[in-house]
């Protein structure tokens, strides 16, 4: 009896050990699968005010670029991608900057930008899209909301219950200083590294996952490289170096399999579509 | 001799639980791809859209295997949760374009010569609105872009 008892404690520590080890992800993805399932739906109202706060600024900063057919085109490359992106409570929202600089930005609650000047670079559809996918991937994985703590409750309530309450004369005072510091994120100081080879992940996924070549990411980054001055200026300070997110993209691509020889580039319709309007 | 029976009823409930474990999960994307093994690039066996329930049968790095009537493949674990997915989130926009910032905008606007600039025009704004201008405006026109879920399926049917 005492060994059937001792052989039954060994087992069920074994079998208790491997039920956790199944679970187990890197601590990164637990945390976000944790604050994912913490979320409420006023929490995604929250997010989305927000967002409409700060991408109302980058409109501000540099103004919409008018053409409606690129952005109805840029929306339908965005929606394609955005549709395997898991964030299905929100409205992504695409849109084109009236700017020669090149660059692309997000905000929470789904509002994803890139500049004019980004596109003239770009060859092809998988090209603006990997782009679209990499800002995405910032929202997906809330990096601005983790970092400024956006949430219905605990957040800035004080601010967010202005704006939810419909009032609207002004949005508070610490409201406003955490859009100015979404701002500082997006055009001074950037994301966390971690963040950035985060989103160029995701990037790479989400294009594997809608059907374009998951290379196109690094196409586009071999090209923006090469490019130096003040078109660049905001891309330079606010990500880490191209050859160590190139470097990394390989890597995650080799090490997890992904098929390099699938996935269409969509280059005529790029061009028919887009390109030949912006350039 | 008690606590020897209820440690017993314990250990072998966990053992049980484990090899029954059937763990449940949502889709939590409007679409998901259940492919013929856990590697992008692989064949699509069969999509499954938001809010479909599935059964997990193993994990494998950044994939489940799943069964959903009696189908199996692998799906990949960004595109479920754990619960059943939330409906998508409406804000319903208050401000209306009487708001006094438009209006000072749209003064400030008329006073600037055609010749100006578009960066000076900017610029003017950024600094009678505060620290940075915001264009309450273009975020309608982006807002109202509307691309319904058929021309997203047809957009997508191109990419195969």
């Amino acid at each position: 009896m005492k060994r059937l008892f001792l052989v039954l404690v060994v087992m069920g520590f074994a079998v208790f050990n491997s039920v956790s080890a199944l679970g187990s992800e890197n601590f990164r993805q637990r945390m976000h699968t944790k604050l994912w399932m913490q979320r409420t739906e006023e929490d995604t109202k929250a997010e989305i005010l927000f967002g409409r706060e700060v991408a109302a600024r980058i409109l501000g900063m540099y103004g919409l670029y008018g053409n409606n057919r690129v952005l109805r085109y840029v929306n339908l490359v965005g929606d394609a991608v955005a549709v395997f992106s898991g964030r299905s409570d929100i409205d992504f929202k695409f849109a084109v900057l009236d700017t020669d600089s090149i660059n692309a930005y997000s905000a929470p609650g789904g509002y994803v930008f890139v500049t004019k000047g980004a596109i003239e670079v770009m060859d092809d559809e998988a090209e603006l899209a990997a782009v679209l996918a990499h800002e995405i991937g910032h929202v997906v994985n809330m990096d601005i909301v983790r970092e400024l703590g956006i949430k219905a409750k605990g957040g800035v309530s004080a601010g967010f219950a202005k704006i939810m309450g419909g009032t609207r004369e002004s949005i508070g005072v610490a409201m406003k200083q955490l859009v100015d510091k979404a701002i500082q994120i997006l055009f001074e100081t950037g994301y966390k590294r971690e963040d950035e080879f985060k989103a160029d992940q995701t990037a790479v996924v989400l294009l594997a996952l809608s059907g374009y070549d998951p290379t196109a990411i690094i196409r586009y980054l071999k090209k923006v490289s090469k490019i130096s001055g003040s078109k660049t200026e905001i891309l330079d300070k606010t990500h880490p170096p191209f050859e160590e997110r190139i470097k990394r993209i390989e890597i995650f691509i080799k090490e997890n399999g992904i098929a390099t020889d699938k996935g269409v580039k969509m280059k005529e319709r790029f061009r028919k579509e887009c390109l030949k309007y912006v350039r | 001799m008690k606590t020897k029976k209820i440690l017993l009823a314990i250990l072998v409930s966990l053992f049980i639980s484990s090899t029954v474990h059937a763990k449940a999960v949502w889709v939590k994307s409007v679409k998901a791809p259940v492919l013929e093994a856990p590697r992008l690039g692989s064949k699509v066996l069969f999509y499954l859209k938001k809010g479909e329930k599935i059964n997990v049968l193993s994990e494998k790095g950044f994939w489940l295997k799943i069964d959903y009537n009696n189908k199996t493949g692998w799906i990949y674990k960004m595109l479920v949760s754990n619960s059943r997915p939330m409906s998508k989130v409406t804000v319903i926009e208050k401000m209306s374009e009487t708001e006094p910032a438009v209006k000072a905008r749209r003064r400030a606007s008329a006073n600037i010569s055609a010749a100006a600039a578009r960066g000076l025009v900017r610029e003017y704004r950024r600094r009678s609105s505060g620290k940075y201008f915001a264009d309450y405006k273009a975020l309608k026109i982006v807002e109202n872009i509307n691309i319904t879920q058929e021309e997203v399926e047809k957009f997508l049917n191109t990419l195969r």
